[in-house]
């Protein structure tokens, strides 16, 4: 294999395998995100514990809730004596009438603004009024803008490797056929046949498709085989890396037009 | 195997290159002399299909240069080098040859022998003399067999012995049918066919 084509090979695997740690770090920072989201539980208060298990079984069937506990006033008394070491005080608490607790967590890639807006909904309707509600919304707001901006850079970043790719391999292509037509012109001119050219160009064409690609899919897989990496990418993305490979492809060919 | 029927070449309305017509038989060595700036250059351009703005007809083997244009049959020399300088002796002669045969190796190593090359074959041709890299040219274009081998102002790299050397080489395409086309300023001796310029014709002498 000539240098030039290996010089290509290399430049490309570069690339793709950037390409692939966008991927991988956007999926790693959105999953972290989305953990934060989970770990935010919603408390919800309440005298009466019928109140909280009709609540709950309304809620049960909506996908972005992950759990919901319900914990009576009686095992939060308990709980208090244990861990404050109150038992001296037992008979003051069971004078008291404690609050019922119900717990959601939610699944924090699901958990969005019109998910968000639906739960408010159910719990600010007529049957609910009674419940006290505490949630960080504050906290839940941060994590989904900083999701949104992660998003327009993920965005962002593969609209800009994917330029660069073209202008890379499409430039590298043309300086390197270029850099051969003298040795074309020679063969040519030796008698050799015209379509020999045609033929190794295509042949190039085949080993920067397939080499690049097959290398940088491989890292990526064995990355995860030997548990470098336990990020699952979407696997499109080779298909859009092999497509942005035949586009440079096409493109370099159009552009080299008779010079081939 | 090459006619050429009221060929004219001209510059800015004047004339300067005709060729009423001419027939070449296959397996024949024949030279164009004439003085410089009479076209001779240009001519054998015209029937390699380098050029093509020229009046009249070229055929080869009835038909027209353009006709080979994807594959070549003819093959130019031409006065400045077509090697790959950094490459060896082998590599160059070698260079058009897709599949070799054993025979053809044999053949490279035989011509190359004549040539006085055989011990600098793996030599890479810019440590070799002016005449010793056309040697190398010839025996690439031999070693083809094409149907003409069109040869630019012969006489400046071979003279004398290496002349003689040369049309030695070049017998084994002559006998494959090949036919060798050589321009010279000078009158070159052993070609079956002479031509020169005169009054801006060619003739047949």
């Amino acid at each position: 294999m000539k240098k030039g084509i290996f010089f290509q090979i290399i430049i490309l695997i570069i690339l793709l395998a950037t390409w692939n740690l966008l991927h991988i770090g956007y999926n790693h920072q959105k999953k972290v995100l989305e953990a934060n989201i989970s770990e935010l539980p919603m408390l919800i208060f309440s005298t009466d514990v019928i109140l909280l298990d009709s609540l709950a079984k309304e809620l049960d069937d909506l996908s972005y809730i992950r759990n919901i506990t319900i914990e009576a006033d009686s095992i939060i008394a308990e709980k208090l004596i244990s861990g404050y070491g109150l038992d001296n005080a037992k008979d003051i608490l069971s004078s008291y009438r404690l609050p019922s607790l119900m717990n959601i967590s939610f699944d924090g890639t699901a958990f969005q603004t019109p998910q968000k807006e639906e739960l408010k909904k159910i719990l600010t309707s007529s049957g609910y009024t009674e419940l006290t509600i505490n949630y960080d919304s504050d906290l839940w707001q941060l994590n989904r803008d900083k999701l949104k901006l992660l998003t327009k850079i993920f965005y962002g970043g593969n609209a800009l490797i994917l330029v660069l790719f073209l202008l890379i391999s499409v430039f590298l292509r043309i300086h390197f056929e270029i850099k051969s037509n003298d040795f074309w012109q020679i063969f040519r001119s030796s008698g050799g046949n015209r379509k020999v050219r045609r033929k190794q160009f295509l042949l190039n064409s085949l080993w920067l498709c397939f080499v690049p690609l097959l290398l940088a899919t491989g890292l990526y897989f064995a990355a995860m085989y030997f548990k470098y990496i336990n990020i699952q990418i979407d696997y499109r993305l080779f298909g859009v890396e092999f497509a942005a490979i035949i586009i440079s492809i096409l493109m370099s060919r159009i552009f080299l037009g008779k010079n081939i | 195997m090459l006619k050429i029927e009221n060929f004219t070449l001209s510059f800015e309305n004047e004339r300067f290159m005709l060729i009423d017509d001419i027939l070449f038989t296959g397996g024949k060595r024949i030279n164009l002399f004439a003085d410089n700036s009479t076209g001779k250059t240009l001519l054998l351009r015209s029937i390699h299909g380098d050029f093509t703005k020229f009046e009249g007809s070229i055929l080869i083997k009835e038909k027209p240069p353009l006709f080979y244009k994807k594959r070549k049959k003819t093959i130019l020399i031409e006065n400045h080098i077509h090697l790959l300088m950094n490459e060896s002796v082998w590599k160059n002669i070698t260079l058009p040859l897709e599949n070799m045969s054993s025979r053809q190796k044999q053949k490279i190593t035989d011509l190359c022998s004549i040539a006085e090359l055989n011990e600098k074959i793996g030599t890479k041709v810019n440590k070799l003399p002016f005449s010793s890299q056309k040697f190398v040219e010839l025996i690439r274009a031999v070693i083809q067999l094409p149907y003409l081998i069109l040869i630019d102002d012969m006489d400046n790299f071979f003279d004398g012995k290496n002349l003689l050397k040369a049309l030695e080489i070049c017998e084994y395409a002559l006998n494959s049918g090949s036919s060798l086309f050589a321009t010279s300023k000078n009158k070159m001796e052993h070609f079956d066919i002479t031509c020169r310029v005169q009054d801006k014709r060619v003739v047949i002498l």
